[in-house]
């Protein structure tokens, strides 16, 4: 009995397109697909100003679900369910035959259910509460898209549901490996999932997070104005890798290591410090020293403060001379979703032998300390790699991954 | 971390600290001793308009004062929930002693469940928004109400906990899922001192949607009774200061019970009906019970979900006849909700409280408003007044919608094993 934790499939829908290859190919061309949007819902709502952000486009849930039944899930619930099938048929794990209480879902949502609630409350002053559908209310839950898959695809294992901010879904993919550790479950489809909706995109721009420029974002670079907010779904298969082993799955990465932290203070030299604990305690979980790390998969989205504290942390414990990928300059910060896509890029990355150029990251920050942030498309054999992950409410988490072939 | 490999394992994990906020009582001490008297603290909700409705019936914190647990932060701009969330993590931190040594830790952390949290700030906004309906949006009113982590964050940022910090929003299992990963977290031994912990508020929406149901009682709560006609929504917040036994016992630390295991198996079958033989509340028990090392007919009291909905009570009936057998007519079973309402969220952490509180005193609390046995639920409950008893073993169960279920066994301590 190893007590191993591998990830035997990925599936991934964002504004690069739907599956796999379209994020790969989307970080590798350093392509984005943002685009400005208004939210128009006179029914309910005043119009928006336009806001740039990265869509989920062209993506119907019903070639992936089908379509009974497929009405009554909201955006987020469909987008997870579809990342969710997704990685399971790229896991080889068929549904029809796994042992349905060995088999769990955990997601990391921020606005799970957030339209959904209000558009609820806003059909009560429109209609009266006697016209509200009882169908309605189970999509208002933050747990509705795992549980909606639970039902869809018959895991009766444990099912939890994380919202930590952007570390949301690393945070999930983090205890999910504890959980299969545990043994207490043989499979968890484990990721997170984000839309913007009127009221997503409302309340982000309501508390200055959304900027007035109309442009990409900058991960570490010296004009960054702010991250781009975007849509995705991501799912993983996390298995016990004996259990993989046993049915012949292809293992991708394994993962060996885990940390987070919290800082109450949202300065840079707080999060910064939040990013140094984390950080340490993923490498000492999974035993290794710094200089094992050959490559990282940074959180930087364009934030002022938070790729800064990024920067001095990654410096402080790196050094400059490992490459540093930012996946986020082309998908965006995808919050919920987001850690779950660094995964899924650290994934793809290391069995590709590729590390993709930070899109967006033209000038260096002659105030930050130097870091190998890539800026070309590199080849590369790298083994062990660092997941980082921070939101500037103060939560920082860490993974650390190795690819197989070291094992 | 959770991997844990060069961490020292910690096995034993206890509960020293409680802290409560209810519709029954702020404060361990009023909750107890309403409880105990089978005090009903729902009643005519004065929070919003209930005319619409089909009642007016919900369980209101009535006696709350931010101001005397909320000191760093101004209150004022803090939800309702979050301010609920501060209170009883300071309660449970100051009971546990630890008030003095925990600013700055980072060996100390907080986890919080909830259902919805702080989204009823939404409504003003959104009714607001509604008004301008069609038009261009003419201002941005700052909204944080989207932002479940201040549950979290805040009673963090109050009292200086730098420890893991996580909001597990796993609907109306949310409280003992918090707990779980508070035991989980000490056990990798990340932690030696967690809070973990559940706060809901009450809400309009909320409201709306149970009302749409049909889930709502009209008057009163009637766990398990043959009459019980639903739930009544309420909102409060329960914490406990979950800790290290070793960290305890080396400080000398006053120890409620220990925390030995726990159960989360979902059902799979539908978002807001449980499975109609309770197969994920029967695997969690069973788990939750096979973790702790303890046979059904060590029970001494099981702490039920028991929401007064027709359904829910059944299923639950049958859950605990299919893992406890023959001992399940006998294992005195109650609901407080009988008296709180269902605090959502907060429910199961409230009900964790309250299983400390019965294994400390050897008491357990009533299942209020019981009348008419439901020959379907056939089980020993604890009508209407309170049963002084041996309890050194409780079983605390939480089901919630989407089928998440989360089942926690406390103990007195050394019950099971020795206590080094």
């Amino acid at each position: 009995m190893t007590n191993r934790v591998v990830i035997t499939g990925i599936g991934t829908i964002s504004s690069l397109g739907i599956g796999n290859k379209a994020l790969y190919t989307g970080m590798v061309e350093g392509r984005t697909a943002f685009s400005d949007r208004s939210f128009n819902d006179p029914e309910r709502f005043p119009l928006l100003p336009r806001v740039l952000i990265g869509a989920i486009e062209n993506f119907s849930a019903a070639d992936f679900l089908g379509r009974k039944g497929i009405r009554a899930l909201n955006r987020e619930s469909r987008v997870f369910m579809t990342a969710a099938v997704m990685a399971c048929k790229d896991a080889g794990l068929d549904q029809s035959s796994w042992g349905r209480k060995s088999v769990g879902v955990f997601c990391g949502s921020c606005f799970a259910g957030l339209q959904d609630y209000v558009e609820m409350f806003t059909d009560g002053l429109a209609h009266g509460v006697d016209r509200i559908s009882p169908s309605q209310g189970p999509q208002t839950g933050f747990n509705s898209p795992p549980s909606q898959l639970a039902i869809y695809v018959g895991a009766e294992g444990p099912n939890l549901t994380v919202s930590n901010g952007a570390t949301s879904s690393v945070d999930a993919i983090a205890y999910g490996s504890h959980f299969i550790r545990e043994k207490r479950a043989l499979a968890l489809l484990v990721g997170g999932v984000e839309t913007l909706s009127f009221f997503a995109v409302y309340a982000l721009a309501s508390t200055g997070c959304l900027g007035n420029e109309l442009v990409g974002p900058r991960p570490f670079d010296h004009d960054r104005k702010g991250p781009v907010y975007a849509e995705a779904g991501v799912v993983l298969v996390l298995e016990d890798y004996d259990q993989a082993h046993r049915r012949g799955a292809r293992v991708l990465v394994e993962i060996c290591g885990a940390g987070s932290a919290f800082e109450p203070d949202q300065s840079a030299p707080a999060l910064e410090q939040a990013s140094k604990r984390a950080i340490t305690e993923a490498l000492d979980s999974a035993d290794i020293d710094p200089e094992r790390i050959n490559v990282i998969f940074a959180s930087a989205n364009g934030h002022t403060v938070g790729d800064a504290a990024e920067v001095h942390a990654l410096h402080h414990v790196f050094g400059e001379a490992v490459p540093v990928y930012a996946v986020k300059g082309v998908t965006g910060e995808c919050l919920g979703a987001s850690g779950a896509l660094q995964v899924a890029a650290a994934s793809f990355c290391m069995n590709e032998h590729v590390i993709p150029a930070t899109k967006g990251f033209v000038t260096p920050d002659p105030d930050l300390p130097p870091l190998h942030i890539t800026r070309e498309y590199i080849s590369s054999n790298a083994s062990v790699a660092l997941v980082h992950s921070i939101d500037t409410s103060g939560h920082a988490t860490s993974l650390v991954l190795r690819a197989q072939q070291s094992s | 971390m959770y991997l844990g490999r060069r961490y020292e394992s910690e096995s034993r994990v206890v509960v020293t600290g409680l802290g409560v906020v209810s519709p029954i009582g702020t404060g361990v001490k009023d909750f107890w001793q309403a409880a105990l008297c089978g005090e009903v603290g729902t009643g005519e909700i004065t929070q919003f308009d209930t005319g619409p409705f089909l009642t007016n019936k919900g369980g209101e914190v009535r006696d709350f004062e931010p101001a005397r647990y909320v000191k760093n932060i101004p209150y004022f701009e803090l939800s309702r929930s979050a301010q609920f969330a501060v209170a009883v993590t300071r309660m449970a931190i100051e009971d546990s002693g630890l008030l003095n040594h925990c600013a700055g830790s980072d060996r100390m952390g907080v986890c919080f469940g909830a259902v919805v949290g702080n989204r009823p700030g939404c409504e003003p906004v959104t009714r607001k928004l509604y008004e301008q309906r069609g038009r261009l949006v003419a201002e941005l009113t700052a909204t944080s109400a989207h932002d479940v982590t201040v549950l979290s964050r805040f009673p963090a940022i109050e009292l200086g906990l730098l420890g893991p910090n996580m909001t597990i929003p796993t609907a109306c299992a949310a409280g003992n899922s918090a707990i779980t990963y508070a035991m989980d977290t000490i056990r990798s031994g990340r932690a030696d001192v967690m809070i973990a912990a559940g706060a809901d508020e009450l809400s309009m929406t909320m409201f709306m949607m149970f009302n749409s149901f049909r889930a709502l009682a009209p008057d009163r709560v009637q766990p398990f009774d043959k009459n019980r006609k639903g739930l009544i929504l309420s909102e409060g917040a329960g914490a406990l200061a979950v800790e290290s036994y070793r960290h305890a016992k080396d400080r000398g630390a006053v120890i409620y019970g220990e925390i030995l295991g726990h159960g989360n198996f979902a059902d799979g079958h539908h978002m807001t009906a449980p499975h109609p033989e309770g197969l994920g509340a029967r695997r969690s028990i069973q788990a939750a019970l096979n973790m702790a090392g303890v046979r059904p007919e060590q029970v001494d009291y099981i702490s039920a979900h028991g929401t007064g909905t027709p359904t829910n009570d059944l299923v639950e009936s049958r859950a605990i006849h299919a893992v406890f057998g023959q001992a399940a007519k006998s294992r005195p079973v109650s609901s407080i909700k009988s008296m709180l309402g269902h605090t959502q969220g907060a429910a199961s952490a409230i009900e964790a409280v309250s299983c400390l509180l019965a294994i400390r005193d050897n008491v357990i609390p009533p299942n209020a408003n019981y009348e008419e046995a439901d020959p379907e639920c056939d089980l020993n409950i604890i009508a209407n007044a309170p049963i002084r008893t041996k309890v050194d073993i409780a079983l605390n169960n939480a089901f919630g919608f989407g089928g998440n279920i989360s089942c926690v066994v406390f103990s007195r301590l050394g019950t099971i094993g020795e206590a080094r």
